[in-house]
């Protein structure tokens, strides 16, 4: 019971600075999972674009997907924990000094950390989308960014949420590892709490269930929204256009 | 007939993993008058640090080692170590917050650890051919024996709970003027009692840069206030993780560590180090049985 008693205590002595903890963790992952997803998105669509006819803009479209590519293999390749001490101090050390400011820091290594997984991500919700799409985009005279927002991108969005949404769980997790270069968040909170009281497993223990509950209502969140998407269960489609008595019911989703 | 004996070779395999789960036998150290008597026991000590090699000194023993101090304690409450070697400060800090833990308070080169003041004592760092080194050298020199032990023994009861009132303090400069720029120190503010964190300004405690709300109190902090007054500068705290320090002076993103470190040989290859301002026993804490 005096285990509980101490969890408590802490939950009533500290919580300003668990709140801002939990408030610099959300903020982080929130802007960097965003952050990383336009950046995926970006890259996925440059990857794409069908290889120029043109000699230099083929030679100029290679060295742009080199440079992506090793963009990706670089920082998925690389723990973010040296990521943040090679991007925090390497600065200082080329700037005389002069540190990064720290939450815009934090924000900027998770989001290239992401960016590099979404990069892949988006690729592969891309060309899950069936080639006709965009072969019918082209006959039509649409251009490859067209085709790519107007067309694809929808489409992309709504099969890779369920991966995003993955991604901003693992951010929610993963700015944890920040706290080496003294971002304030909600780990480093509970590191501080650890060396105010002495009580290591306590401290680790209020933080644990902060995660999860930022976790799980994170995750309990996008699914509505994936659920939003993917539209109502029950439809009709049209079976004739001159008979408007010929209809199919479609219902549950998956009858058709 | 085999799907019962795949499952008794099961149990009998749960069975032997749960046995050498079983409790450590312990020893109890709780009488031990000089290092030696500790024969037989299991002693950890932080890594990479002068209290590991010092364990080195004892016969018998079965030695440990954890990243974090605070892995110590952890260690310690769970039975997986006896004792753990600690700063005698420390360890009154540590004991004063649980009263199941004691220490065992050794004498360097008497009854305790044979040592140089080199590797117990902690200095304030700078950055390689700096001027400050020289220039606060004297500062240093100048606060005598008494009133390190004095400003000790006052934050360390600051350290059982920041907000009781301590009133004047055993080291305290009487110059206000703060013309010549500002110091800016480094420090984890996470080891208590040399460097901690609280949540108000009571004690004399410093309000950690770019970390609104927080402030930072302890011995390094009074010696680091004391120096930045003497040289008329303002004093500016910045809390950076333990393997940040080094690179935040290098790089110049701070001027000066006052963070309990130790000027160890390796270090001194990357920073300069003044005289030590503190020096310590060290000591073993350990739990009391029951």
């Amino acid at each position: 019971m005096n285990f509980f008693v101490q969890v408590w205590e802490i939950v009533v002595k500290y919580y300003p600075f668990l709140l801002k903890g939990i408030g610099v963790t959300m903020l982080i992952a929130l802007v960097g999972t965003v952050v990383g997803l336009i950046i995926g998105l970006l890259t996925g669509i440059v990857r794409t674009i069908p290889l120029s006819k043109n000699g230099a803009l083929k030679i100029l479209q290679k060295v742009i997907n080199a440079v992506i590519a090793v963009y990706i293999e670089i920082f998925r390749g690389t723990p973010m924990m040296v990521q943040a001490m090679v991007i925090y101090w390497g600065y200082a050390f080329m700037n005389g000094g002069s540190t990064l400011p720290l939450i815009p820091a934090g924000i900027f290594i998770v989001s290239i950390n992401t960016g590099a997984y979404m990069a892949e991500i988006v690729r592969g919700g891309i060309i899950s989308i069936d080639k006709g799409q965009f072969e019918g985009a082209y006959s039509v005279g649409m251009t490859h960014v067209q085709t790519m927002f107007n067309v694809i991108i929808p489409q992309v969005m709504k099969n890779i949420l369920p991966s995003v949404s993955n991604e901003f769980v693992i951010n929610i997790k993963d700015t944890s590892v920040l706290n080496v270069i003294g971002i304030a968040e909600l780990y480093y909170m509970a590191g501080m709490i650890k060396t105010m009281t002495f009580q290591t497993f306590q401290a680790y223990t209020v933080v644990c269930v902060l995660y999860f509950i930022m976790t799980f209502t994170v995750t309990r969140i996008l699914r509505v929204i994936e659920k939003k998407l993917s539209g109502s269960e029950n439809y009709v489609v049209c079976g004739s256009q001159s008979d408007p008595k010929a209809e199919i019911r479609v219902k549950g989703g998956d009858s058709v | 007939m085999k799907r019962i004996i795949s499952i008794l070779t099961i149990c009998v395999l749960l069975c032997a993993c749960l046995a050498s789960c079983g409790g450590r036998e312990k020893t109890d150290i709780s009488g031990a008058t000089k290092i030696a008597d500790l024969k037989g026991a299991t002693i950890a000590a932080q890594a990479d640090t002068f209290h590991l090699t010092a364990l080195g000194q004892i016969e018998g023993i079965t030695v440990k080692d954890y990243p974090d101090f605070t892995d110590l304690l952890n260690a310690l409450n769970s039975g997986a170590i006896d004792g753990y070697v600690a700063e005698e400060p420390t360890a009154l800090s540590v004991c004063a917050a649980d009263s199941t833990l004691k220490y065992l308070p050794f004498v360097n080169n008497s009854t305790g650890f044979t040592a140089t003041d080199a590797e117990t004592g902690i200095a304030v760092a700078f950055k390689t051919g700096s001027d400050m080194v020289a220039k606060v050298n004297p500062i240093i020199e100048s606060i005598s024996a008494e009133t390190r032990a004095a400003l000790m023994k006052q934050i360390v009861t600051m350290s059982e709970n920041e907000e009781t009132e301590i009133g004047e303090l055993a080291l305290k400069s009487d110059k206000t003027d703060t013309s010549n720029g500002t110091l800016k120190i480094a420090m984890e503010c996470a080891y208590k009692p040399f460097n901690w964190t609280q949540t108000t300004a009571a004690n004399g405690a410093v309000e950690i840069s770019g970390k609104s709300g927080m402030y930072a109190n302890g011995y390094d902090v009074q010696v680091a206030k004391y120096i930045a007054a003497e040289l008329g500068m303002k004093l500016e705290v910045y809390q950076y993780e333990w393997d940040s320090l080094l690179p935040a002076v290098q790089s110049g993103a701070v001027d000066g560590i006052i963070a309990g470190m130790s000027p160890t040989a390796e270090r001194e290859e990357e920073v300069d180090f003044t005289e030590c301002y503190y020096n310590s026993n060290l000591v073993i804490i350990y739990k009391t049985q029951g």
